[in-house]
């Protein structure tokens, strides 16, 4: 087979087989994300959370306005919960 | 023992250095972008210059977008987020001074190199050997600045966005490497290591997962660090993102060949290439809606903040470009759109949307962070946004209609299929006028909106006191996390680990092997699969321990990436490359060019004449009918680099070779529009005028040889004495037919080469490749 790998029919094989294994991979991780316990998953996702630069505490309109309030969340201190 | 608080100071000047080159280096490639658009609309804007000639400054526009605004956008992202990730300084000051100094110092290098036509000849793989040779070194860079703030981190889980880091830096590592091995001729040139096929199929792994792990993972890491950020909440899945990382992982490497659909490639590679792109869809979209969806509850704020705006919108066209891609790689409808604009409307709704507008968001996000000063103005960042938004779909909307016009217009038949509606190529660009001129209007737009953008941020940061994050942490924090995660040991000598190597071995000898190994493969396959199955069954806790403790091990981590990105690129290369080899070529094979083609061929690859002409006539009636009989593997085994091309804006030149006398393609190159009226090609003078450099050529068929082509042992007069007679053979025929040209005149070699295409010889059954000599 691997001769004629060039002009081979045959070769048709490496594209079922790989998609099988990609497949099976794809089939694999969600399995094992789907089980992924609850508590393990809010530790990861509240990962960008623990720590931060905020940002200057007032943003203005092309310099010289009036001051308002930073629209962007302080995202400091304790891990966000689910809305 | 107490815990001692210290306060850790986060490495900030690197960012702010990155973030202000993206913006910079963002507008000087948009700006090419946008006089290349124009050329195409007015081909005098040229001025008949070299430098300025759109075949030149086009590899110009794509790498400066590509390796200089998202690069640079892509370095701010990774080094902002992974030491606030890691909560650790970045390892190395000195490393991060010389990654930014290096990186800028290449962008520059290759500023002043293609114009001047110095180019390997390869798209997004044009920069000469000592500039990729210097990429390499600055990559390796950052891969240890980064991977050794890993080793010192202090938080022991690996959030996703540094998964995706990781693939990135060991992917584009192999990618690149791989890509542009060549051997040097001179300081400034080099031949490709891989000719014909191999080098197609090189190429394309190398250029789609440069979109891939270049344009698109580093871009979701940001996006999954930066959104929630923004957003003021956490992913909406992470179980998704994790399996959107594995599967883009495992299956984007295998989908380069959907780029060489319905062309002499193995059909074998054609399927695979499709079938993965395909599949794309699935993880692709998962991560689009996991992105979008994180901002369930929020979009009350992206009314009015800007940043979640673009955030909004660069996901969106993530999502629209890789139902796109997929949908471009389905071979019947890439039948239409391959060579046409609507690649290009692909293509730029990815960089322009995706890239562009996430690169926006975070620089609008960063700017009160880093410099401690608030946005000068969210009112021009709004503006911003709506008029880079018009400017996409201005630009956008117009190559969907010019790709799909043109698209159709070249494949149209009449006589039931057997005579074409509009043989005269330049039919087909002239009717697409109108959107070409759309398109500058668009890009233009887009591109004023990064002009705002850039005094916005000009605006906001003068004056400002730059300011670096800070983070107090315990002394006795675990430096990274070795008691969480695995030994050395402990990720080698495992289950899941071992029954992969074993799986994958016998599979191998089933696929590679004789008649008996293949067979004893494929009982060892199977055998592996059940033992592996039921000692899952048995261990079950032991094989989920073992993925948990991957999840905080930062080098099992990137080898198991590594693998996986491996594995889809050897399956396909290895093959062809081994096999490949003019003894094994069926039907034709090309014939070497004579010295003199091979100067002019060189001049081909300088002018990048391949990014408006394809050599590939596709194994479709249309193509055939228009052009000639389809082109086979072996009529391109000797092109190192081969110049398949990508883009049509002029016809198809596998077959020009005797279709026109030589006195055409002189008229030709020195004006086009004296031949074929309304053509949008530019002027070559400089062809007449420049003298050929001869010089070179014995070290560059030296090299051919090494690559090789079975060139004779020529000594340097040999090779003087054939270039002269070829030259002046040719140069009496143009005096003949009127046209009079020294020559020594590059024009000439180029007009040798053009002349040459599309000879071949029949190969016997038997028969091994014959030298020039014979």
């Amino acid at each position: 087979m691997f001769n004629r790998i060039i002009y081979g029919d045959s070769t048709a094989i490496f594209t079922v087989v790989a998609f099988g294994f990609a497949a099976s991979i794809f089939i694999t991780i969600s399995w094992r994300a789907l089980r992924m316990k609850r508590t393990q998953v809010e530790h990861y996702e509240n990962l960008p959370f623990l720590t931060a630069t905020p940002a200057s505490a007032a943003t203005t309109e092309f310099g010289g306005g009036p001051k308002r309030p930073n629209p962007l969340p302080a995202d400091e201190g304790a891990p966000l919960s689910r809305p | 023992m107490s815990a001692q608080k210290t306060t850790v100071e986060f490495n900030d000047k690197v960012v702010r250095q990155f973030l202000l080159a993206s913006v910079i280096w963002g507008a000087v490639g948009m700006l090419v972008g946008v006089l290349i658009a124009a050329q195409l609309n007015f081909w005098q804007l040229n001025f008949s210059t070299p430098w300025l000639t759109w075949s030149r400054i086009r590899p110009l526009h794509t790498n400066a977008v590509i390796f200089a605004l998202v690069g640079n956008m892509m370095f701010a992202g990774v080094y902002y987020s992974t030491q606030r990730l890691v909560k650790a300084r970045l390892a190395s000051d000195f490393l991060s001074q010389l990654h930014f100094w290096g990186w800028q110092a290449i962008i520059v290098s290759a500023a002043l190199t293609l114009p001047l036509g110095l180019t390997r000849g390869q798209e997004y793989g044009e920069l000469i050997w000592p500039i990729n040779v210097a990429v390499v070194l600055i990559w390796v860079v950052f891969a240890v600045n980064f991977f050794w703030t890993l080793a010192r981190r202090r938080e022991p889980s690996l959030y996703v966005a540094i998964w995706f880091y990781i693939a990135t830096i060991v992917t584009v590592a192999m990618l690149y490497i791989v890509n542009h091995l060549s051997i040097p001729t001179s300081w400034t040139h080099s031949y490709s290591l891989f000719g014909g096929v191999q080098n197609a199929l090189v190429q394309w792994w190398y250029g789609h997962n440069a979109v891939a792990f270049f344009l698109t993972t580093p871009i979701l890491g940001i996006m999954y660090y930066f959104l929630p950020k923004a957003a003021g909440r956490p992913v909406y899945s992470y179980r998704l993102s994790v399996v959107h990382f594995w599967s883009l992982v495992f299956v984007y490497i295998w989908a380069g060949p959907h780029h060489l659909l319905n062309t002499s490639l193995p059909v074998w590679l054609q399927d695979l290439g499709m079938t993965f792109s395909l599949m794309l869809w699935a993880p692709s979209w998962g991560g689009m809606l996991n992105g979008l969806l994180t901002l369930r509850g929020a979009w009350d704020k992206v009314r009015t903040d800007p940043v979640l705006k673009f955030f909004a919108a660069g996901v969106t066209f993530y999502g629209m470009a890789t139902f796109e891609g997929p949908l471009l790689a389905i071979k019947s409808v890439n039948a239409l759109a391959h060579y046409t604009d609507w690649i290009i409307a692909h293509v730029h709704g990815g960089t322009l949307g995706w890239n562009g507008f996430m690169a926006a968001g975070m620089t609008y996000w960063l700017i009160p962070r880093l410099w401690n000063k608030p946005l000068y103005s969210t009112a021009l960042a709004n503006l911003h946004f709506w008029i880079g938004l018009v400017g996409i779909l201005l630009y956008v909307g117009a190559m969907w209609t010019s790709g799909i016009t043109q698209g159709l217009m070249l494949n149209a038949t009449t006589e039931h299929g057997t005579i074409l509606t509009y043989p005269n190529f330049l039919d087909t660009v002239n009717v697409i006028r109108p959107m070409m001129l759309m398109r500058v209007i668009g890009g233009a737009l887009y591109l004023t909106g990064w002009f705002m953008m850039a005094y916005n941020l000009w605006r906001s940061v003068r004056g400002a006191e730059p300011v670096n994050g800070t983070i107090e942490v315990f002394d006795e924090e675990p430096s990274h996390g070795a008691a969480q995660g695995l030994s050395v040991a402990g990720w080698v000598l495992n289950a899941p680990v071992l029954f992969c190597v074993l799986g994958l071995g016998f599979a191998s000898a089933w696929m590679f092997g004789g008649h008996f190994v293949s067979i004893a493969g494929l009982i060892g396959t199977m055998f592996c699969a059940v033992v592996a199955f039921s000692h899952f069954e048995a261990r079950r806790k032991k094989w989920g321990d073992w993925y948990d403790k991957l999840l905080v091990s930062a080098v099992p981590f990137t080898v198991l990436t590594f693998v996986a990105v491996v594995a889809g690129g050897l399956i396909q290369i290895i093959p062809t490359v081994v096999i490949h080899r003019a003894a094994n070529v069926e039907d034709r094979r090309q014939i070497p060019y004579t010295p003199l083609e091979l100067a002019g061929r060189d001049l081909y690859v300088r002018e990048g004449c391949y990014l408006c002409h394809s050599q590939m006539i596709r194994t479709l009636v249309p193509d055939v009918l228009r052009y000639g009989d389809y082109s086979r593997l072996g009529e391109s085994i000797y092109d190192h680099p081969f110049q398949w091309g990508s883009k049509r804006n002029g016809p198809d030149l596998a077959r020009v070779g005797g279709k026109y006398p030589n006195v055409w393609h002189l008229r030709h190159l020195e004006n086009p529009r004296s031949i074929s009226s309304g053509s949008n090609m530019p002027n070559f003078p400089w062809l007449l005028a420049n003298a050929l450099d001869v010089s070179t050529m014995p070290r560059k068929i030296a090299v051919q040889r090494q690559l090789g082509v079975p060139y004779p042992q020529w000594t340097d007069a040999e090779i003087t004495a054939s270039i002269e007679a070829q030259e002046k053979a040719i140069a009496r025929d143009l005096r003949d037919a009127g046209a009079y040209v020294a020559p020594d005149r590059e024009i000439i070699a180029l007009i040798a080469y053009l002349q040459q295409m599309g000879h071949y010889e029949k190969v016997t059954p038997t028969g091994t490749a014959p030298t020039l000599a014979d």
